[in-house]
């Protein structure tokens, strides 16, 4: 049994992106097994809730047993904890629960960049991409070069029809991720992701010019054209 | 010396703002239309007023057959019709102006079948959502 706990964190949170429900789910659960301090309330899980699975988890029962995470620390926020039920609240589309949990999370770590850019992917996919260009704003600020958080910012611009600012972040992610060099010197991927944003964001600003420099994947030529100083 | 790059002379007629929305949508069918048209099973036709120097067109999207498609200055028949002005079709698109404001604002008339209008957002062009 794996017991990286940041990792199995990544993995449920890689899921969510992917709306992986099930396995998301189970990487949350291993992860609380795997968490020394909750291993109990782990197997509490297992008893009531034998099939842990996306319709059985919102249920009443299943929520009573996951907020007793909290109980277990009564005079501190675990911050983890917090995280995982963000997590869980943005697999069920509660975006406002998930809120709550990721600001509980950042009064503990105020400096941690990756709980920012949580709080922003749930505040833009609950329908609030102004406060989440703030969130983004944050996490950016902590880590600049932090790419994720990048894409997510220029998604929430052309949300906002801020369609030159949305380029220039997206190019920005993708020069980053251009520049990027494995550990044998090998280069990295540009991601499809951010390519397909980036088009629609050309698009939607009537540079019907530049489809064909977006098809081609010219990051160059993108870069002179839309003027971006990366 | 200098790079000189010359910009394509602009074609005669200017683009209507609403257009870019119908090629993306054009293009989600050509990736996905089976999927779209089993959702929505139904034909649209905009009708765009105050285009660039006052022109009007029509727009078809067909969410019906086979995988879709979009056709400009269509006849075909639809099942559900739309008229409103070019700059508000735009921010219906890009999400800026919400389908009920539109319609009770007067800003968008309807013609047709009501369940199919309530499908509209299901067709427009969305961005993909955020990563936690």
């Amino acid at each position: 049994m794996p017991t990286n706990l940041p990792a199995l964190m990544t993995l449920a949170v890689s899921y969510t992106n992917e709306s992986m429900q099930n396995q998301a789910l189970e990487a949350l659960h291993r992860w609380i097994g795997a968490n020394p301090t909750y291993s109990s309330v782990a197997r509490e899980l297992q008893t009531k809730v034998p099939d842990f699975r996306i319709q059985s988890v919102m249920s009443r029962k299943c929520r009573i047993s996951t907020l007793k995470l909290l109980g277990c620390h009564p005079n501190a926020v675990d911050a983890d904890v917090q995280q995982g039920l963000g997590v869980l609240f943005n697999l069920s589309h509660e975006y406002a629960k998930a809120e709550d949990c990721f600001r509980a999370a950042l009064a503990v770590r105020p400096q941690d960049s990756l709980v920012w850019n949580r709080l922003g992917a749930t505040l833009a996919n609950g329908g609030r991409s102004e406060e989440a260009i703030d969130a983004y704003r944050h996490a950016l600020e902590l880590s600049p070069g932090f790419i994720r958080s990048r894409y997510n910012l220029g998604i929430s611009c052309v949300n906002l029809g801020a369609y030159k600012e949305a380029t220039e972040h997206f190019i920005t992610a993708l020069t980053l991720q251009r520049s990027g060099r494995g550990p044998k010197g090998e280069t990295s991927q540009m991601s499809d992701n951010i390519w397909g944003t980036l088009r629609m964001a050309v698009s939607l600003m009537g540079r019907a010019d530049l489809y064909d420099a977006a098809d081609k994947r010219d990051l160059d030529h993108l870069c002179r054209e839309l003027d971006v100083k990366v | 010396m200098e790079n000189i790059r010359i910009r394509p002379v602009e074609a005669k007629s200017e683009p209507f703002k609403s257009e870019p929305a119908f090629k993306l949508i054009e293009e989600a069918l050509q990736k996905d239309g089976a999927n779209y048209v089993k959702k929505v099973k139904g034909i649209y036709s905009f009708n765009v007023t105050k285009g660039p120097g006052g022109a009007s067109e029509t727009w078809v999207v067909d969410v019906k057959n086979g995988n879709g498609s979009v056709e400009r200055g269509s006849k075909a028949k639809a099942d559900c019709t739309f008229t409103m002005t070019d700059s508000d079709l735009y921010d219906l698109m890009t999400g800026k102006l919400k389908a009920q404001q539109a319609f009770f604002s007067g800003k968008m008339k309807m013609k047709g079948n009501m369940g199919l209008a309530m499908k509209l957002q299901q067709i427009m062009p969305a961005t993909p959502p955020a990563k936690l």
